[in-house]
């Protein structure tokens, strides 16, 4: 007879309330545009456009309230496939994925796709390896989860601690991201901006936590989503009588291309192994846009698509979404959702990319310095593009472009009207925010269940006090957050991938050989981790002094091997895992049935009851 | 509810599923930026055919790869009474 209790079922409303939210949106921006023509000052545009949009997102995380700790760390388990994918999609990209990417497909073109085949190649493994199982076992964090595989406690603090790094990287990246856009869409300065974004960060998230989370990121990730297509699209109906962005630039490309070849761009290779990727400063057009390995090498392209598939694959941040899906077969096909909005997406920014590269061949390269377009002249005055020299006329060696600027440029170079600049700086706003609370959710998760609570014998048992611990973490991890972004200054897409490099490192390999090798014992996996994340912060440091020739931000091609041998060799060399192990193991690996943590809750509240304490979740 | 007897056979059928997933879809994210270079002389809808594919081509390939994947392991499951009721 089966045991299995299914989850209460998603709510059938959902697409209605997303509609309505959406409809409301798009009333907001087409009612700022008739404000703006009339008459009404930017800055009250750009005050409504900051914060009524984020004021709902709020609203949304208050609504989404929760005092049950199975709804506050794993949402009910009852998200539908499409939500828990878009949310996955939006939460893998953040800022860097759509801000970041656009800058690097301007400047680097080809050179910049190891990272969409990072994170494609980063859920494929991810769905086929590793979501299944870890749905099964429904454990809410990663360390919980290894902590039960192999009965060890210690194994749970040294999975938190080692991978805490990793997320907090990740967290300032999208807070320093987020300040930076932030600050252009309120015209306030970064400090304010980062307040502001911990301010959203706390409030989407701190009253019901993963459920907060599922639907003010659903939300905003809907809103990011707007804002990314409008101005595109609105761009490709001018260029290309098509209003499909993603499909239709390859006749621009193709002109592109023709007038790269006009100009003498060179048709350079890079050494094999470089990784030249452009930083914060003002980068130029000195590529051909479809040429392949200009700036990242052939090897450093395979090398770094390999570490951000299995950053991605093992990363805490999403991993931590996979309890929130009603079943096995749901979690299977949020990946395959979150897949879908990821490529369209990033295939989107691509065509921002190329058609901001278009308005500059076409309105700048050439053309007297005098009469530089109103539109670059804007961007010279905010900062974020210049012109070298002295030469009468600009030429492409002369422009430089911010690459976390292009994205915003477009509508600008399109002489659209201000609302729509507000509303693309909202979507990257609101795409910061998605990653940035998925992250700090993660940290304040780790803390509260693996560090707090997890040298304890048995769960703990109030859940007021559970889940106010979870509450104060989240607030000082986004404030914790917040300050490292100002004060790192580092560039978000290093913190980026170095936290990708990191989460490899650290759990790609013992999570696979957790599920797929009987073999590997709790020795093996807490030797394993952490000589992945030795190699890889030695790696890190080596590339940054210059003593190796390999970037810092490949790390993970040295951890993971690293990682899988020593886990592997010690384990073989060690005792075999327990029969309970190999039951828990025996019983993950099989869809049917109930939840693993649910059941092992279940009973434990049973007993609880019988003595009369208070049950737990 | 899967029966005992029924465990070794799902779980081999399991792996094979994982490595015809795998293996061809690892194939391709090898193989495609290595040949970009000079399948960009040949052009569709106007696109460098080397761009188009490690940029379209590699998100179309993972969405079927995933969704054959959980169809066939989703029969895989059903086949051995592995799947979860409903």
């Amino acid at each position: 007879m089966s045991v299995a209790l299914r989850a209460r079922p998603a709510n059938p409303r959902l697409g209605t309330y997303f509609g309505i939210l959406l409809s409301t949106f798009v009333t907001l921006v087409v009612l700022l545009m008739m404000f703006e023509q009339l008459g009404v000052s930017t800055g009250l545009l750009r005050l409504a456009m900051s914060t009524l949009p984020l004021l709902l997102f709020i609203a949304i995380g208050a609504a989404s309230f929760a005092n049950e700790p199975r709804d506050y760390f794993a949402s009910g388990r009852r998200v539908p496939a499409f939500f828990n994918g878009l949310v996955s999609g939006f939460a893998a990209l953040g800022g860097v994925g759509i801000i970041v990417m656009s800058g690097l497909y301007f400047v680097v073109g080809y050179d910049a796709q190891f990272l969409l085949m990072g994170w494609c190649a980063g859920f494929v493994m991810m769905v086929v390896l590793i979501v299944p199982y870890l749905r099964k076992a429904g454990a809410y964090t990663l360390a919980g989860y290894l902590s039960r595989r192999f009965e060890s406690r210690g194994l749970r603090i040294l999975t938190a601690a080692l991978l805490l790094p990793a997320v907090m990287l990740l967290l300032a990246a999208e807070m320093r991201l987020g300040a930076f856009v932030g600050s252009w869409l309120t015209g306030q300065s970064e400090a304010t901006a980062a307040l502001a974004m911990v301010s959203v960060v706390i409030g989407c998230v701190v009253f019901g936590g993963m459920r907060s989370l599922t639907w003010s990121s659903s939300a905003k990730a809907l809103v990011a989503l707007l804002a990314l297509l409008i101005p595109v699209t609105v761009v490709a109906l001018w260029v290309t009588n098509l209003p499909l962005p993603q499909f239709s630039y390859g006749p621009t490309l193709r002109g592109l291309g023709r007038q790269e070849w006009a100009l003498g761009f060179p048709n350079v290779e890079a050494a094999r192994f470089a990784f030249d990727l452009p930083g914060l400063g003002f980068h130029g057009m000195t590529k051909r846009f479809a040429e392949p390995f200009a700036s990242v090498g052939m090897g450093s392209f395979l090398l770094a698509t390999f570490a951000i598939m299995a950053g991605v694959a093992a990363s805490p941040v999403l991993l931590s979404r996979t309890g929130t899906s009603p079943g096995v077969y749901e979690a299977r096909k949020s990946i395959g959702w979150a897949v879908v909005m990821l490529g369209f997406t990033v295939i989107t920014v691509s065509a921002v990319a190329v058609f901001f590269r278009d308005f500059v061949m076409q309105d700048l390269v050439g053309i007297e310095r005098e009469k530089a377009p109103a539109w670059f002249m804007a961007l010279v005055k905010l900062g974020l593009a210049q012109m070298d020299g002295q030469a009468e006329r600009l030429a492409v060696s002369s422009l430089g472009f911010k690459r976390d600027a292009v994205l915003f440029a477009l509508p600008i170079a399109a002489g659209m009207p201000a609302v729509v600049t507000h509303l693309a700086l909202l979507g990257g706003f609101a795409a910061c925010t998605i990653a940035a609370a998925a992250a700090a959710h993660t940290i304040s998760v780790i803390v509260c269940e693996d560090i707090i609570f997890g040298t304890r014998k048995a769960p703990v048992t109030s859940k007021p006090m559970r889940l106010n611990v979870a509450r104060a973490s989240l607030a000082i991890a986004v404030a914790l957050g917040g300050w490292a972004g100002l004060m790192l200054g580092a560039d978000p897409l290093d913190l980026f991938l170095w936290s990708l490099a990191l989460s490899g490192s650290v759990a790609f390999p013992i999570l696979i050989l957790s599920i797929w090798w009987k073999r590997l014992n709790k020795i093996g996996a807490g030797a394993g981790m952490a000589a992945g994340f030795s190699a890889a912060v030695l790696t890190m440091l080596a590339g940054e002094a210059g003593f190796i020739g390999l970037d810092s931000r490949l790390a993970g091609v040295v951890g993971i091997p690293v990682c899988l041998v020593t886990a592997m060799a010690v384990s073989a060399l060690g005792a075999r895992p327990s029969l309970t192990q190999l039951e828990y193991l025996r019983e993950i690996r099989v869809p049917g049935g109930e939840t693993v943590y649910d059941r092992e809750m279940r009973l434990l509240r049973l007993r609880q009851k019988r003595r009369g304490a208070e049950p737990s979740g | 509810m899967i029966q005992n007897k029924e465990r070794k056979p799902y779980w081999r059928h399991t792996k094979w599923q994982m490595l015809a997933t795998l293996v061809p879809f690892l194939a391709v994210l090898i193989a495609l930026p290595l040949y970009a270079g000079p399948l960009n002389s040949n052009k569709f809808l106007s696109f460098p055919l080397g761009f188009l594919m490690v940029g379209h081509g590699i998100v179309l390939i993972a969405i079927f790869t995933i969704a054959s994947f959980v169809n066939r392991q989703d029969a895989v499951d059903h086949w051995h009474g592995a799947h979860e009721d409903t």
